[in-house]
């Protein structure tokens, strides 16, 4: 049976935008994106319904509407001011964790996002972000090993 | 730490990040987007991509080249011609908007998952979103004049090249082998013009059994 996309939405917005919202940076980013990929989720829900994983479409639906975008603007932005990269989450419950996420290169980011957020195993990982599954294992591995170093640094600052 | 521990810290540092969007706007914007889409792929296509069309609205003259001395893989009619090379690479030129069956067929056999209908979109193809193009816009100063040509424009990941060569060719390079898993090519004329063309979801119905 297919699910309903109302409960798809209930059940998956919110991981979706974490996922999202560490890949970006950017909350406000981040749900604007995520609104439009579940719009287009919702628009050929007959499809996505039977995606192996809807969450993941959405995921990469929104990365891709936020690389076009980018592509766009990108014009404009380096005409303005640089690209504000910083988190615009108003309130983290642990600041300093997002700020040692938000220093890891983009790739690493969205793979710990999708894996921890999503869930995603190593092969769905790869085909969301069209990858090999040996770099997904490399990047995570690598992200892992700076997030504890950063956390570590921080606990021994006095 | 271990990395379940620096896992259950990374999440928990996102607990308070909840999506406010409601439901109502999800779905509101959903049906904007169908009807984009409906209507881009329908007739209101013809009116809003005149210009961009009109190169190839100007299919109508018939080619003069003959059938002769043509390599065994390359099939040729007077509306249009395919042509596979060794590398799989399979150039379209379409001349005349007639026998898409046929023109669909040659593909088919020659690997391409493909849709071709001259008679306005399939509505059991679904677009590969976000990837679908329709036929980009084509700079008015273009519009019949031969010393403009070639038009050329490469997407989808280089699996396909349009090329307007003439006011009367349009030709399509396909790569087969560069298309995402899972999709296929639809070419879409209504009135007598091309008006969409992209990559789409294999089907049954859209592109038979691949």
């Amino acid at each position: 049976m297919t699910p309903d996309f109302a409960d798809f939405y209930r059940d998956a917005k919110d991981d979706c935008l974490r996922t999202v919202v560490i890949s970006t940076g950017d909350r406000d980013l981040a749900q604007d994106l995520v609104a439009e990929a579940f719009a287009r989720a919702c628009a050929s829900w007959r499809k996505v319904a039977r995606h192996p994983n809807p969450r993941a479409w959405v995921v990469r639906t929104a990365l891709n509407v936020h690389t076009d975008r980018w592509r766009t603007r990108r014009r404009e932005m380096l005409l303005v001011q640089p690209a504000d990269t910083g988190m615009h989450d108003p309130d983290p419950a642990d600041p300093a964790i997002i700020a040692a996420v938000r220093r890891l290169p983009e790739r690493q980011r969205q793979i710990v996002a999708l894996r921890l957020f999503l869930d995603l195993d190593t092969e769905t990982t790869a085909e969301t972000l069209g990858i090999s599954p040996g770099t997904v294992k490399s990047h995570l591995f690598r992200a892992l090993a700076a997030l504890r170093e950063d956390l570590k640094l921080k606990e021994q600052t006095p | 730490m271990n990395d379940t521990d620096l896992a259950a810290l990374v999440r928990d540092a996102m607990r308070d990040t909840h999506m406010t969007v409601p439901e109502s706007d999800i779905t509101r914007r959903a049906r904007t987007l169908r009807t984009r889409r409906h209507v881009a792929a329908g007739g209101a296509a013809v009116a809003g991509l005149a210009a961009a069309a009109l190169a190839v609205a100007t299919l109508a003259a018939p080619a003069s080249s003959p059938a002769t001395g043509h390599a065994q893989n390359t099939a040729q009619l007077t509306a249009w011609t395919v042509t596979k090379d060794p590398g799989g690479v399979i150039d379209v030129t379409i001349r005349e908007l007639k026998d898409p069956a046929g023109l669909q067929a040659r593909l088919r056999a020659d690997g391409v998952p493909i849709n071709v209908s001259f008679s306005g979109p399939n509505p059991a193809c679904d677009p590969y979103y976000p990837n679908y193009q329709y036929i980009p816009p084509m700079p008015p100063r273009y519009l019949g004049k031969p010393g403009n040509y070639p038009w050329i424009h490469s997407y989808d990941n280089g699996s396909v090249t349009v090329s307007v060569t003439s006011p009367s060719d349009l030709t399509l390079v396909l790569r087969p082998a560069r298309m995402p898993r899972g999709t296929a090519f639809q070419i879409v004329a209504l009135r007598g013009s091309v008006v969409a063309w992209g990559l789409v979801e294999t089907s049954p119905a859209c592109t038979g059994l691949w």
